[in-house]
């Protein structure tokens, strides 16, 4: 899944931005810290739940994205085994740095990636 | 389309080949009564334990004579698929019934057959996934499983084959079969293993050889 801004030329208001999950046993993923860091990048829903939910903190506002989705094993082949295939149903999300949120894509696949658009 | 193309083509072969019988047909005088009942039992499943380990599959037969030259032809088996794989276990059984006729071309030895003959088959059975391990970054790692999925399918046969009388009333028959899938079977998100007697869901036509022993109950035999 992918987190973007295309309008921000810069990501630099989001200064030290941290994104985790509560149930990661690593509990940052992305650090952002000066102008010239992409404003896009990927986190991978939970395989293991219908729920997942994304903590964005940046220096003291904590922001909580929930997606819902529903989960499909899929026999890919004989010899690579199953993969999880998502499509997210739903979506909510509190407003302290968060602006807005759009769902680009939805289906996300061994083909296809998902999309979504987070606004600060 | 291309199933629909096999099965135009096939269905084309038997209805061409029928003219050239109609005179028999037409010649034949002789009341109709039946001459031998078989049962028989399909040997050829032994060679799976050796090629394919992973299936294990009864099936056998019942087919009624008529004058020699014409067979009602009934098959019944039983399948059963387990897979063991690096990353997750897979399991299948099921059953699946054939019906059909066949045309024995041989005049001189009424008692042995070679000809050809057609089966509708259809099959039922049952598939799932166990002991799937997953490994994801974040996210750890899981065991998880598929839950019970059923299908059923059907599909038409060709064979052609020989039947010959080894000893009084005991048979050993050899046929090779074209079967044309028609409907069921098959899953983009699972797909089946093997339907039980037509084999590889993925493919339109599949191509198999029969090996059977009957052992004939006779009627009106002279």
């Amino acid at each position: 899944m992918f987190v973007s801004d295309p309008s921000l030329i810069s990501g630099k208001f989001l200064d030290s931005m941290s994104v985790y999950a509560p149930e990661w046993t690593d509990s940052i993923h992305h650090v952002g810290t000066s102008s010239t860091d992409s404003t896009d990048f990927s986190l991978y829903l939970s395989p293991y739940s219908d729920t997942t939910t994304f903590i964005l903190a940046s220096k003291s506002m904590l922001d909580t994205v929930h997606l819902f989705y529903t989960r499909k094993l899929i026999l890919l082949s004989q010899e690579c085994g199953f993969v999880t295939h998502f499509n997210i149903k739903s979506f909510n999300y509190t407003t302290n740095n968060i602006d807005s949120v759009f769902l680009i894509e939805n289906e996300i696949t061994t083909d296809n990636d998902g999309y979504l658009q987070i606004y600060f | 389309m291309v199933i629909y193309k096999y099965i135009f083509s096939f269905l084309f072969c038997i209805l061409l080949g029928f003219p050239l019988y109609s005179q028999d047909i037409e010649l034949e005088k002789d009341p109709w009564k039946i001459t031998g009942v078989k049962i028989g039992m399909d040997v050829g499943r032994f060679s799976s334990y050796i090629l394919k380990p992973e299936k294990t599959s009864y099936a056998g037969s019942l087919d009624i004579g008529f004058n020699n030259k014409y067979f009602a032809v009934f098959e019944y088996g039983y399948s059963e698929i387990h897979l063991e794989k690096t990353l997750y276990d897979y399991f299948s059984d099921g059953t699946f019934w054939k019906v059909g006729f066949d045309y024995n071309m041989l005049k001189k030895y009424p008692t042995d057959y070679l000809g050809i003959g057609f089966r509708f088959g259809q099959a039922s059975f049952d598939h799932f996934a166990e002991n799937i391990s997953k490994d994801y970054s974040h996210w750890g790692s899981n065991i998880t499983s598929t839950p019970l999925i059923k299908h059923s399918a059907s599909w038409v046969e060709v064979t052609i084959g020989v039947k010959a009388e080894l000893i009084k009333n005991v048979y050993f028959g050899w046929s090779a079969l074209i079967k044309v899938h028609v409907t069921g079977g098959t899953d983009n998100s699972f797909q089946p293993y093997d339907i039980p007697g037509f084999g590889n869901p993925s493919n339109a036509i599949n191509l198999g050889a029969n090996y059977f022993i009957y052992y004939q109950i006779p009627f009106n035999r002279k």
